[in-house]
């Protein structure tokens, strides 16, 4: 008893001081009646204070008194797997896969009696030509995106796949605004109106963002200049044009110009792994601390990330930060009700979710307390300067608070990134400001068109509170006043890679050039491995090859028991570092694994099965993927014949 | 009826214009898709049937010689039959299909609930492969208005007491058979088109398949090898055979028809050992150490038929075959394969999910597979579909990009599995009862002279829900504004198009193969086989636009007329 008193002594400092992001934001289940698959692909509050929403089954509900009774109502029904809407002027708006269509409930009797096509758009029947939006601008004019197809890779065989277009509703005319989009999920505007474009990883794209898009801007995805020579294309780049030479879109961009460069990237694994929604936070305090901040949403790791940007020569550049997970399902849409709460709409049918549920829909409110948070971080010219949302202890201010690493991400024609080109900075100083609530830091080797980690230690609040998060990705686009190391000069081999001891790639030569059995495993589109039993017997020599249909990267890790969860969990935990190792972490549980597997293509590795009879759990340690991609290799009876 | 009437009293006492039900019908340039079937030189006959426009008819009972003795064998025609009519379809001399039940052995899987409906015209499809060595004789497919009824079924061997040859044998009449066309081959084959350019096709591919023990690194010992198992199959689909992920191997053997003399380079890409032979000479071989695994070869084929063969052994674990061919000046294009960018249709792999129909209609956007797939052809995508459901139908297809009536059909509506379940790749909606399928040609067009192929003129604006839930389309043709509405009933589907306009202009009202004015305001359709009647058109005119091997009835609607009529099949 005694031994538990100590015990508890011990851990109450720990247990007083700890902290979750619930005690600042707590989340809450919106009923949804056993009937509904509410598998969200837009929703909107109409003036009226109902929320509308689209499901990616073509239904339309509106719910009255989302926040309470949550009573749904069905609007209209059979839309080609809407993935936007918006009320605007009486009506809604809906982007369905074909059209931009406005439905109208004529004879107010709370269902929809015009389906107007607004306007319709060609389709291939590609499945991946998905049609966001609309976004109504002050104008009048309505904003939406447009899918790439996905054949391998990005493919744009539809006039202006790739796009940003803007349809003046007056005029009934549609043209192209921006191009180099590949799956633009969500897009939204900041306070200043300004239209910022979420971006997932994938061909061409080295992980998540968010970039502001303008007029004949080109955000980097190649397949859509197919049709920058179109009448009223504003953008002149061609497809020809952009190559896997220049490495960085940074260095795409010096080379060509009309490169845009990401406001802010997203480390794919780390914060998020499938960005959507951009959302403002417009409610001028009444939702906490971060009036004027972006929420962006990802749909795979069921959380709302932060961004804090600032403009350095007149364009956007800035700071994510972690802000709120353990949503319950794959978060695509949010929305602000008039009262200040944010309301997620969810699903994960085919693209599953750490959530876990197949749909959901959440509200999200401020319990009016303030976490003690890095509220901005700003470039200067030497360094950084990071605004806190409390005063700061000036005790713990000193540059070893503080660590720095910068690194960027290669711009080609393959699926994703890893982190490269890595750098420590050194911080030669760190001083509160007069304001109590910011810290100027002096940094060492800045270099403009690289990311930037920051992550505090040990740091506290003037009033003893613990961050509540730690770490922050700031992209430096531009070092204010134009100084810093130039990105161009180093590093012409960026992607060199190491490769592990636990993926054997060439067969032993003590097999003599053959093998007791040959496995192949294969991805199933939807995060799912197609065979999740797998059989063989101690000790068998077997070739082993993991083959991705797939339209996302996958891997294949063996572990040595029932381990998937152990091994999913630390490979998430792998940071900056993931990509690079294939997010394999360096575990004794991990037997043996692939590579990062890219769409289309396949790994082989060899290996003998554990001469132990039992089971092996294998995953796929792609963050986000472990918990629905997994199987299990079962090893039985007696040894192999060879 | 008395409503015509009166129409057509009052259309000629206040216009005195021409009787707006008087068919005109003008020739036009356009042919009918050419499938590889001709009409036989010799035509069917037997006694105890009369012939008239083409059409032979008997009151029973009577026997009907199609084809004299014959082998391999896709052949079409078109019947209608009558209350009460029965009749036995004989393939190679043995009793195969029963008409209207379309009844085969015990055994057989039916694949749909097609029903002959009597008075209505029928079109039925066989393809027929001879037995061979212990393998009985094979009903390749059986199609009925284009909805698959049976595939790959065997039949019972004929004898020499009934003849070899197909033949209808009519127990109880009345009967009528039309446009008999055939091919000696049990599916379709290579074509040349009258622009010149050859269309390489395999019409069946027999196949062997070995479960090959160890891993050797090559099989060469296809002689000393039993199969595990034999068939047939459309295309080189490995996944439809295979029972491994690799250590088998398969022996494709086929007759491949070559309709013009020409250097044909071939290629295949595989990432095992596969070998490609014509007239028993190596073309191709993949799967060397060292070697490609795409690689192609040439040579020079004369016209007729040729004997190819292919052998594949999978010793990756990457099933992955492709085969393709291209002329001396030709594009590169699939020898049936299963090509990345094209869809095929594959035997149905999930399981159905049926969208239930309620007290509304349900109106549901889509793809559509359009024309209705045949197994292993192409499919196209038609990719702004509505779909129509009410109650147990009819139900219908709609395409708002053309404003054509793509299908209509009874019985359950949709399967969606297609849509909602995992990604939903596909996006395409599939009717769960045997269609009726029209030409999805545009509805509309300004001008009569011919019929357009795309509806360039056309752009649907939206579509208005009345107070039970059906919907009207409103489209602008040439800048005229147009309108239709479709209303199913218990024996068909009524449709009204509307000229809201100040402008003439031209609406289909039904397309086919051939097209019989039986009454004023009356007709008979053949490919689909389908009744139309005129209900309403008090001005304008109806014209009957002919080409080869395709009829069109449009009427004209001047500025404010509207055309009722009413489908049933």
């Amino acid at each position: 008893m005694q031994v538990y008193y100590i015990l508890l002594l011990m851990f109450l400092p720990l247990l007083t001081t700890a902290q979750d992001e619930a005690d600042y934001y707590t989340l809450e289940r919106i009923t949804i009646p056993e009937d509904i698959k509410l598998e969200v692909g837009g929703m909107d509050f109409t003036a009226d204070g109902k929320l509308a929403i689209c499901t990616r089954r073509g239904e339309v509900y509106m719910v009255t008194d989302p926040g309470g009774a949550a009573q749904y109502a069905l609007f209209a029904r059979g839309l080609h797997e809407p993935l936007g809407l918006t009320a605007h002027d009486g009506a809604l708006y809906v982007a369905q896969r074909g059209e931009i269509t406005k439905l109208v409930d004529t004879d107010d009797d709370g269902t929809a009696d015009v389906y107007e096509t607004a306007h319709a758009l060609p389709l291939t029947g590609n499945y991946h030509e998905y049609h966001y939006g609309p976004l109504v601008r002050p104008d009048g004019t309505l904003m939406t995106t447009r899918n790439v197809g996905w054949e391998g890779e990005g493919v744009s065989k539809s006039p202006f796949r790739g796009w940003m277009m803007q349809y003046d509703p007056v005029s009934k005319t549609m043209k192209p605004y921006a191009a180099g989009m590949r799956s633009p999920a969500g897009f939204g505007t900041n306070l200043e109106g300004d239209i910022f474009v979420a971006e997932n990883q994938g061909d061409w794209i080295g992980s998540g963002r968010i970039t502001h898009l303008e007029e004949g801007d080109f955000a980097g995805h190649p397949a859509s200049l197919r049709w920058s020579g179109e009448k009223g294309s504003p953008v002149k780049l061609k497809e020809e044009d952009l190559n896997d030479d220049f490495q960085t879109m940074y260095r795409a961009r010096e080379e060509l110009g009309n490169v845009k460069l990401p406001a802010v990237w997203f480390p794919h694994g780390i914060f998020g792994i499938s960005t959507a929604a951009i959302l403002a936070d417009r409610t001028e305090g009444a939702f906490g601390p971060f009036a004027g901040h972006l929420l962006v949403s990802d749909q795979g790791q069921s959380k709302i990330m932060r961004v804090a940007l600032e403009k350095v020569d007149g364009e956007y550049q800035g700071a994510v930060f972690p802000f709120r997970e353990g949503f319950s399902s794959g978060l695509l849409r949010l929305n602000f009700d008039e009262n200040n709460h944010l309301y997620a709409g969810q699903t994960a049918r085919g693209w599953a979710a750490t959530g876990g549920e197949e749909f959901a829909l959440e509200k999200l409110s401020w319990t009016g307390k303030t976490p003690f948070e890095m509220y901005a971080i700003r470039a200067t010219a030497d360094g950084f300067e990071i605004e806190f949302t409390k005063p700061v202890a000036v005790t713990n201010v000193r540059p070893s608070a503080f660590a720095i690493q910068n690194f960027t991400y290669l711009y080609r024609h393959d699926y994703g990134s890893p982190a490269v080109d890595i750098q420590d900075n050194a911080i030669t100083s760190a001083t509160l400001q007069p304001d109590g609530k910011t810290i100027k830091l002096d940094v060492d080797g800045l270099r403009a068109g690289y990311i930037y980690k920051v992550e505090l230690n040990g740091l506290r609040s003037a009033d003893s509170d613990n961050l509540l998060h730690n770490t922050g990705f700031y992209t430096l686009n531009a070092i204010p006043g134009g100084g810093g190391q130039s990105a161009t000069t180093e590093n012409n081999n960026l992607a060199a890679a190491e490769q592990s001891a636990k993926r054997p790639t060439a067969m032993p030569a003590d097999w003599n050039g053959s093998y007791d059995e040959e496995i192949t495993l294969e991805s199933a589109l939807g995060m799912r491995f197609k065979q999740q039993y797998l059989e063989t017997t101690p000790g068998a020599k077997i070739k082993f090859t993991f083959r991705n249909p797939d339209d996302m990267e996958h891997n294949f890790v063996l572990t040595s028991g029932k381990y998937g969860d152990r091994v999913g969990l630390a490979a998430a935990d792998l940071g900056l570092q993931g990509p690079a190792m294939d997010y394999v972490p360096e575990l004794d549980e991990v037997l043996v694994h692939t590579e990062l597997v890219a769409p289309e293509t396949e790994d082989t590795i060899y290996f003998t099965a554990p001469t132990k009879p039992g089971t092996y759990e294998y995953v796929c340690t792609v963050p986000g993927h472990y918990k629905v991609m997994r199987g299990i290799l079962v090893v039985r009876g007696g040894s192999a014949s060879k | 009826m008395p409503k015509l009437l009166f129409l057509l009293a009052l259309c000629c006492l206040v216009s005195c214009a021409t009787d707006p039900l008087e068919v005109e019908t003008i020739d036009v340039d356009e042919t009918a898709d050419y499938n590889g079937l001709i009409s036989p030189e010799e035509p069917p006959s037997g006694e105890g049937w009369e012939e008239g426009n083409g059409v032979l008819r008997t009151d029973g009972p009577a026997s009907l010689t199609l084809l004299p003795a014959h082998g391999a064998l896709t052949a079409s025609f078109a019947f209608r039959t009558g209350d009460g009519s029965q009749a036995t379809l004989l393939l190679a001399g043995a009793p195969a299909l029963t008409i209207p039940q379309l009844t085969l052995t015990d055994s057989a899987t039916r694949r749909s609930v097609a029903t002959v409906t009597p008075g209505v015209w029928q079109d039925l499809e066989v393809a027929y492969q001879p037995g061979r060595d212990d393998a009985p004789p094979l009903l390749v497919a059986a199609y009925l208005n284009g909805n698959l009824v049976y595939y790959q079924e065997p039949l019972p061997e004929g004898s020499a007491s009934t003849g070899l040859g197909m033949v209808l044998q009519v127990e109880e009449g009345p009967f009528e058979v039309t446009d008999f066309r055939s091919l000696d081959r049990a599916g379709k084959s290579s074509v040349l088109r009258s622009n010149g350019e050859v269309e390489l096709h395999l019409p069946i591919i027999r196949y062997a398949y070995y479960d090959i023990e160890g891993t050797p690194e090559d099989v060469t010992n296809w002689g000393t090898l039993t199969p595990d198992k034999e068939g047939y199959i459309g295309r080189f689909d490995l996944a439809a055979i295979r029972e491994e992920q690799t250590g088998y191997a398969v022996r494709f053997t086929a007759e491949l028809d070559i309709p013009k003399a020409d250097e044909y380079t071939f290629a295949i890409f595989s990432p095992a050992r596969t070998r490609l032979y014509i007239d028993d000479q190596a073309v191709i071989t993949v799967g060397d150490p060292d070697g490609e695994q795409y690689v192609e070869g040439v040579l020079r084929l004369s016209e007729g038929s040729h004997d190819l063969r292919l052998d594949h052994y999978q010793n990756t674990g990457w099933n992955r075959l492709s085969v393709t061919y291209k002329t001396s000046d030709g594009e590169a294009a699939s020898l049936n394969d299963l090509p990345n960018d094209r869809a095929v249709a594959t035997p149905p792999a999930g399981e159905t999910l049926a969208l239930e129909t309620d007290d509304r209609p349900y109106l549901l956007r889509s793809f559509l597979n359009f024309p209705p797939v045949r197994m292993y052809d192409f499919t196209e995508k038609r990719t702004h579909v509505i779909n129509v459901g009410e109650g147990d139908g009819p139900h219908y297809s709609y395409d708002l990009q053309n404003g054509s009536l793509l299908q209509l059909w009874r019985g359950d509506f949709v399967d969606v599995s297609d849509m909602w379940v995992g990604r939903g790749e596909p996006q395409v909606a599939r009717a769960l009862g045997p269609v009726v399928a029209f030409d999805g040609r545009p509805q509309w067009s300004t001008d009569a002279g011919g019929w357009p192929e795309e509806a360039s003129d056309l752009v649907h604006q939206r579509y208005e829900l009345d107070e039970r839930g059906r919907p009207t389309f409103h489209f602008e043709v040439g800048g005229t504004p147009v309108s239709d509405k479709l209303v199913p009933t218990d024996d068909g589907i009524t449709r009204t198009v509307t000229n809201t306009g100040d402008e003439a202009v031209y609406s289909q009202v039904a397309a086919g193969r051939s097209i019989v004015e039986t009454a004023p305001g009356a007709f008979e359709l053949r490919g689909p086989g389908a009744t139309v009647e005129i209900r309403e058109l008090a001005t304008g005119g109806l014209r009957i636009l002919r080409g080869a091997g395709t009829e069109r009835l449009v009427a004209e609607l001047p500025a404010g007329e509207h055309l009722t009529y009413h489908i049933n099949w």
